[in-house]
C-alpha cells in the first residue's frame, strides 16, 4: 500500500481521537439552536426556520447513536466516526479523482 | 469554525456558494493540468489527516473551543489547489454525515476553511520560505508562520461573516434574524482565541509535520506540478 505509514499514523491519530472530546465547551458560533437561545435570551425567526435542512446525520456530533453514554462507550463511538469519516473522505477523494478522469492523465 | 445553518441568511450562503463554485472548477481545473496522477492516494490521504485533525478540539481563552484544519499544511505540500479539494471534501463529510457544519452553509464553510485558509497560508509559507529547502528550520518556520496566519485570516472572516448578519437581516425593531451577534462581539470572540491558542495549534501541526517530513520523507516535496515551484525542484514525481 502506497504511503503506508501515513495511513498508519492516521489510524493512530483515529484511535487518539477521543482526546478531542475531553476540551470542555463547543466552538464558538456554533451552538444549536436551544443552546443559542439560552445564551442571547431569543431564538432568531430565520434561524428557527433554517434549522435542520437536509437529511439528519447518521452519526451526529461523531458518536455513534447508542455508544453515546458521555463515558468508555462514547470514547469507541468517536474511534469508530473519526475510522468512518476519514475512511469516507480519503474515498471520496479517490472516487472523485476517477469519475473527473483525473487518474487516466499520463504523467508529463 | 463550521458555520451551522441558521446562522448565516439563506442570501449569505447562497452567495457563498456562487462565489466558490468558480474557485471548486478552478481547483480542479488546476489539479487536472498539474497535479501528477500517481499522487491521488497522497491527496487521500491528506484529505482524510484534515478530517482527523478536525475532530482534536482544544479549549480556547473564553471558554470555547478550537482545532487545527490541516489546510495549509497540505497546501505547503502539494499545493492550494489541491488543498482546497481535500479539504472542501472533508467539510462535505463532516457536514453530511456528523453534522458538523451545514449543508447550507457548506459554500462559506469551504470558502473559509478550504480555499481562504489554504491558499492566504500558503502565500505567507511561500514569501517567508524562500527558496530553503525542505529540509531547513526556515522552510519549517515558514510553514508554521503560514498557518498561524491561515488560521487567523480564516477566522476573522468566519466573524465577519456572522458579525453582519445583524446589520443585513433584522426585523423592524432591530431584532436579528440570524446569528444574533454583532460584528464588535463576533470579531472580538473569534480573534482573541484564535490570535493565540487556536492560531499557534494550526502553526504547531503545520511546523511540525513539516519538519518532520522535510527531514525524513523530502521526496514528498516533488509532488507539486508545474506553477506551484519555484524552488528548483525537479518537477516530476518519485
Amino acid at each position: 500500500m502506497r504511503y503506508g505509514k501515513g495511513w498508519a499514523a492516521l489510524l493512530i491519530m483515529a484511535l487518539l481521537s477521543p482526546l478531542g472530546i475531553l476540551a470542555v465547551g463547543g466552538a464558538w458560533g456554533e451552538w444549536d439552536l436551544d443552546t443559542l437561545a439560552d445564551r442571547v435570551g431569543f431564538k432568531p425567526e430565520g434561524m428557527s426556520k433554517m434549522e435542520r435542512t437536509g437529511p439528519e446525520p447518521p452519526l451526529p456530533d461523531y458518536e455513534v447513536p447508542g455508544l453515546a453514554d458521555g463515558g468508555m462507550r462514547s470514547v469507541i463511538g468517536t474511534i469508530i466516526s473519526a475510522i468512518i469519516g476519514a475512511g469516507l473522505t480519503a474515498t471520496t477523494v479517490l472516487i472523485a479523482g476517477r469519475l473527473l478522469g483525473w487518474s487516466s492523465r499520463t504523467d508529463s | 469554525m463550521h458555520i451551522p445553518d441558521g446562522y448565516l441568511s439563506p442570501q449569505t450562503s447562497g452567495l457563498l456558494y456562487i462565489i466558490s463554485a468558480p474557485l471548486w472548477w478552478l481547483s480542479l481545473r488546476r489539479i487536472r493540468s498539474s497535479f501528477n496522477r500517481r499522487h491521488l492516494p497522497l491527496l487521500a490521504l491528506l484529505a482524510a489527516f484534515s478530517f482527523l485533525v478536525m475532530m482534536f478540539n482544544v479549549p480556547l481563552p473564553g471558554g470555547t473551543t478550537g482545532h487545527a484544519v490541516g489546510g495549509v499544511l497540505i497546501a505547503v505540500l502539494v499545493g492550494p489547489w489541491p488543498a482546497m479539494v481535500a479539504v472542501t471534501l472533508a467539510l462535505a463529510i463532516q457536514a453530511l454525515f456528523f453534522g458538523d457544519g451545514g449543508l447550507l452553509s457548506l459554500g462559506a464553510n469551504s470558502f473559509n476553511l478550504a480555499f481562504v485558509m489554504p491558499m492566504t497560508g500558503y502565500l505567507v509559507f511561500r514569501a517567508i520560505s524562500g527558496g530553503s529547502p525542505p529540509s531547513s528550520r526556515r522552510f519549517a518556520t515558514a510553514a508554521a508562520l503560514g498557518g498561524y496566519a491561515g488560521m487567523n485570516i480564516a477566522a476573522l472572516l468566519v466573524a465577519v461573516e456572522l458579525g453582519i448578519q445583524p446589520i443585513l437581516h433584522h426585523l423592524p425593531d432591530g431584532t436579528p434574524l440570524y446569528c444574533p451577534y454583532n460584528l464588535k462581539v463576533a470579531v472580538t470572540a473569534m480573534m482573541i482565541p484564535h490570535l493565540t491558542v487556536g492560531g499557534a495549534a494550526e502553526a504547531i501541526v503545520t511546523g511540525a509535520v513539516i519538519a518532520f517530513l522535510g527531514r525524513y520523507h523530502p521526496e514528498l516535496f516533488m509532488v507539486r506540478g508545474r506553477g506551484a515551484n519555484n524552488r528548483g525542484n525537479p518537477e516530476v514525481g518519485p
